[in-house]
């Protein structure tokens, strides 16, 4: 056993048993940060706020909230948004942190995309980022099945409907899911589970995991700039701020992350008591009826760019290429040919690549929402196609990029 | 400046994705629906 000799104060007595000051070091003096960066190196701090802010809220609506196909709609647009104090609140913040932790997310990955903030030695950032995506979309859709209204059901039953495997016709799988033959009561408890105990686990496991891969390499900088961070480090402790190229996380980069928090959350309680309708499908507001499908069953915004993937092809082609747009942000890191670690506007092809990656998303998820007719197909085929091309085109047009 | 630029570029796309989203969709989803009640009535 360790010698343990008389503490002066409680810090000496918490460092002699659990390091605190050299935890405090690594994670937020001495933890470096480059200076070369912009406000979109804050979207981190912003998502891990959000995150915290829908945990606080859910656990206030998880109070009243019944998970019982009889009383679940009731216990939320009833009970929550006009018995309980405050519920109402409690509820549009859920419902704004929700749509908001997802156009973040996207601000978050097209930043990464464009300084090229996956590559050389950064794989594990992006992987790691890559599985918070799919675990709050998993997280999001569970979520989205609770007030169990008639968006909840459909919604429910179109995404479940996909295990089938189109052709495979394996509505086994699909019964196993539900726990039924179609969305009911043992459905919407799972889900229930889903949503506020095993995904939240998952999720505050990978955010730790995402800090850990980016000890190591450390964060990028916009010019992609490769510098000797303990050469830098060492001028910062020597007082030679001006001259070294890093500050230290806390209070230092954090000081500006609180700054553009404080921006995001001025939007954040905007949309909360005055726009907190865009988070509210007026389809949901009537309790789910198996025996009454809705004329336009669309997902929320943050999944129409790939719920337009899986539409206008046919049924086993759709499914294939869907289930590929899903997982194939992933293999960025590994189609991205070229050795060049640099903001997009200084590598040639990429460039363009990346501002049609851009265009693209949002086409196809305009097209995702718009009723499935006419030149909307049309166009929503095109986005589809073009998708795809551009993933093709990627290890091509990174291997020809001149090295700079 | 620079960081104003960036701003600039972030809001826009965000807003247009917006626009795209609600007002637009939803605009021609009601016409959709609006079509499909205006044949009903022609119908009878």
């Amino acid at each position: 056993m360790a010698k343990f000799e008389k503490a002066k104060n409680l810090n000496e007595w918490m460092d002699q048993r659990l390091a605190v000051n050299t935890l405090k070091k690594v994670m937020n003096t001495e933890y470096w940060i480059p200076k070369d960066i912009n406000f979109l190196w804050a979207m981190g701090m912003v998502l891990a706020a959000t995150f915290g802010i829908l945990t606080i809220s859910g656990i206030f609506l998880l109070m009243y909230y019944k998970p019982d196909t009889a009383t679940a709609f009731d216990s939320v647009n009833y009970t929550i948004m006009t018995e309980v104090g405050y519920g109402w609140l409690w509820r549009h913040i859920h419902g704004i942190g929700a749509s908001l932790v997802f156009l973040i997310i996207y601000i978050h990955m097209l930043t990464g995309i464009y300084y090229g903030s996956y590559k050389k030695g950064r794989e594990l950032i992006w992987l790691s980022g890559m599985g918070l995506f799919v675990a709050f979309s998993a997280e999001a859709f569970s979520g989205y099945m609770l007030p169990w209204g008639q968006m909840s059901y459909w919604a429910g039953m179109v995404i479940t409907n996909l295990f089938s495997g189109g052709s495979l016709e394996a509505y086994g799988l699909v019964e196993w899911i539900r726990g039924d033959y179609v969305p009911g009561d043992a459905y919407l408890t799972r889900f229930f589970m889903l949503h506020v105990f095993l995904l939240p686990l998952v999720i505050i496991g990978l955010i730790v995991l995402h800090f850990g891969t980016l000890r190591i390499p450390h964060v990028n900088n916009q010019e992609g700039e490769e510098f000797d961070y303990g050469e830098h480090a060492e001028l910062y402790k020597a007082g030679k701020v001006k001259e070294s190229k890093v500050i230290p996380f806390s209070p230092v980069f954090l000081s500006k992350d609180v700054f553009v928090m404080g921006v995001y959350f001025i939007l954040f309680f905007y949309l909360v008591f005055y726009q907190f309708n865009f988070a509210m499908d007026p389809v949901n507001f009537d309790p789910a009826d198996g025996l009454k499908t809705p004329a336009h069953i669309y997902p929320e915004w943050y999944f129409l760019w790939s719920y337009e993937i899986l539409r206008p092809f046919s049924k086993d082609l759709g499914l294939v290429l869907f289930a590929l747009s899903q997982v194939i942000f992933f293999m960025l890191p590994f189609l991205d040919r070229s050795p060049n670690v640099a903001p997009a506007s200084r590598r040639g092809l990429f460039k363009y690549w990346f501002w049609l990656m851009v265009v693209d998303l949002i086409v196809l998820t305009f097209m995702g929402k718009l009723p499935p007719e006419g030149i909307w197909n049309v166009i929503g085929l095109v986005a589809a196609l073009t998708f795809f091309v551009l993933w093709i085109a990627l290890p091509i047009i990174t291997k020809l990029e001149k090295k700079l | 400046m620079k960081e104003l630029k960036i701003f600039g570029v972030v809001t826009a796309f965000t807003l247009l994705l917006y626009w795209g989203v609600e007002p637009f969709a939803h605009s021609q989803m009601h016409a959709h629906v609006d079509k499909k009640v205006m044949m009903c009535i022609k119908n009878r």
